[in-house]
Formats: C-alpha cells, sequence, structure tokens
C-alpha cells in the first residue's frame, strides 16, 4: 500500500466517520459540517508530509480552497451576528 | 494503472456526493444525507485532484526503460574497463544538474575541481592526462529534482529528506536511519524493495546499489562536497551503505 493509498484511506475514515457521529447527535448546522470536514482535511494533509512532490502541489490547490470557504463561511457568521 | 483508478474513484465519489447532497438538500431534507453528500464530495474532489498528479507512465514501460539504460551503461562500463568507484557531486560542480563522476584512475576519490565541469559524458577536471573521467546521471543524481527544496546539511535534514525520497516517492525502502561516525556517514535501509537483477554488477560496483546512489547524492548535494560510497552490506533486512566525503 503507497503513501497514496493510505492518505485516501485516512481521509475517507475520518471524514465518513465524522458523518456518522453527526448523524448520532442530530447534527443539522451545515456551517458546521464544512468547517469540521475542512479543518479535518487540512489536518490530515499536514500530517502526510511524505507524499510526493507533485502530490502535495495539488493538495496545496485543495488547501487554498478550502481555506477560501471556511473564511467565507466565519465572515458570514460574523456579518451576520453583528447584524443581529 | 494507478492514475486511472484514482482518476475514476474521484469522478465517481463527487458525482455519488453532489447527488446525495442535491437529494437531501432539496428533495429529502435530510441532515445526515446532506453531511455525508459534504463529505464524499470533498473526498472525491481530493482523490481526482491526486489522480491527476500520478505518474502516467505504466509499471511495464518504466522498468524496460530502467533495464534498457543501466543494460547500456553497463556494457559502456565494460567496453571501456572503467573499474572505479563514481564520485558523487553536487549540482554547483555542473552547469545542470547533479552527475556522478566516474574517475579514469581507480584508486582516486578525490576529485579537486576549481569551477564548474562541463556537462558532457567524457569530462576532464584537472589538468593531468589522468584527471579524466566520465560524468553520468544516476538514479540517486536524478531523484534530486524530486525534491522540492535542496537538502539541509544537518544530519536531521539528511535522514528527512532521504526518508522522504526513499520511502515516500521512490517507495525502495521501509526505512531510513542516518549517523555520523569517523567522519563517516553511514545509511542504514530498512527493508528495501528493489527489483532483483535490475543493475548488471559492473554498474552496481561503480555506482553503488540503488538505495546507496539515492543516499550518495544527497548527501553530496546537502553537504555540498563530493561523495563516494565507500562500502555497503546487506545485514539480514536492512543494507548499510557507509558513505566517504572529501575533505574540505
Amino acid at each position: 500500500m503507497t503513501v497514496t493509498d493510505r492518505y485516501v484511506l485516512v481521509l475517507a475514515s475520518v471524514l465518513l466517520g465524522t458523518s456518522v457521529i453527526f448523524a448520532w447527535f442530530g447534527e443539522s448546522r451545515i456551517n458546521v459540517f464544512l468547517s469540521v470536514y475542512i479543518i479535518e482535511t487540512l489536518a490530515v494533509n499536514q500530517l502526510f508530509v511524505w507524499l510526493s512532490e507533485r502530490a502535495r502541489s495539488a493538495l496545496y490547490s485543495v488547501e487554498r480552497v478550502l481555506v477560501v470557504c471556511f473564511v467565507v463561511m466565519v465572515v458570514s457568521e460574523i456579518a451576520r451576528i453583528l447584524s443581529g | 494503472m494507478r492514475k486511472v483508478r484514482y482518476i475514476r474513484l474521484g469522478t465517481a465519489l463527487s458525482v455519488a456526493g453532489a447527488a446525495i447532497l442535491t437529494v437531501s438538500l432539496l428533495l429529502l431534507g435530510s441532515y445526515p444525507g446532506i453531511s455525508t453528500g459534504i463529505a464524499v464530495l470533498v473526498l472525491g474532489l481530493v482523490i481526482l485532484l491526486l489522480g491527476t498528479t500520478a505518474p502516467g507512465v505504466s509499471a511495464e514501460l518504466a522498468d524496460l526503460l530502467v533495464r534498457v539504460g543501466y543494460e547500456n551503461l553497463g556494457r559502456l562500463l565494460e567496453e571501456i574497463g572503467l573499474n572505479s568507484r563514481a564520485v558523487y557531486l553536487p549540482s554547483t560542480f555542473f552547469p545542470g544538474e547533479a552527475r556522478a563522476f566516474i574517475p579514469l584512475d581507480a584508486e582516486r576519490h578525490e576529485v579537486a575541481v576549481s569551477g564548474k565541469l562541463d556537462d558532457r559524458l567524457v569530462t576532464f577536471w584537472g589538468a593531468g592526462d589522468d584527471d579524466v573521467g566520465l560524468a553520468v546521471s544516476t538514479p540517486g543524481t536524478a531523484a534530486l529534482s524530486l525534491l522540492q527544496y535542496p537538502p539541509g546539511g544537518t544530519m536531521d535534514e539528511i535522514s528527512v529528506t532521504l526518508t522522504q525520497l526513499a520511502v515516500a516517492t521512490l517507495r525502495v525502502a521501509k526505512g531510513v536511519e542516518v549517523h555520523e561516525r569517523a567522519g563517516r556517514i553511514e545509511v542504514l535501509v530498512r527493508r528495501e524493495s528493489v527489483p532483483s537483477r535490475w543493475l548488471s554488477s559492473r554498474v552496481e560496483w561503480c555506482l553503488g546499489s540503488l538505495a546507496a546512489s539515492v543516499a550518495a547524492a544527497v548527501v553530496a548535494e546537502a553537504k555540498q562536497r563530493p561523495v563516494y560510497v565507500e562500502n555497503e552490506e546487506v545485514k539480514g533486512s536492512q543494507r548499510v551503505v557507509v558513505l566517504a566525503l572529501q575533505p574540505e
């Protein structure tokens, strides 16, 4: 099993496991789903520093998109709170 | 092929995730469905992007190219009668990338170079008649191009770089340890997985094994000094490579 296979397996286990936990606790906030998945993906990416250079550069582009999504969610949430 | 497999899996998961998300959001109003849809969509997109980075060359073609390259180099070395250990030089010694230099004189392990060498197969490094040898590309010197940053000079940095190359990228070993002992650098390569009979005996004698070649090239680049494989032996499931650095 290659390091990329292991990365895919770990990411799938983490994301789908979290999905089960959300269902178990009856979580219904979509922004919480997105935030947790984004943070988990970024954390798993940081753990797999041994991925090949090309794979890492592809993951950097994924990370950039995820960080932008996360920032948009945080900003919209702040705007919602401030507007009452 | 791994690339096709990842792209198919990534596409299937992305489509499935988008479908689950849309149906859960618009028709069912199911939050567990929305959660699963987002998770599967993120996973699919990541796998799809990873698939585009996998090598597009089949394992059979790569194996064929390696055999042809090594066989030709072995025939060339036998024809010339070179019996020297290669000296691995850092990339600063050549206008292009790093090379291994196989001196004409089998007893010579030190190469006193002032300025850059010509990037040719037959290269003179000094004014003497015997100051000549072959500058060749090796698996180790070629592997340096896979690194994002040049390796650092400390033992820890060398160890991290070698692990990244040998274990994660090239997948020729399960682990690498680096120690400095009595002016030599000892590299322990655990559980090698290199196909047998890849290297002819002449090529292996000159350049070292695949693991030794990678280790020597990384150490030469990290220390910015010429390095040669002084000794290597297999002890059980691990290979011990002893590298000697040219004095400054």
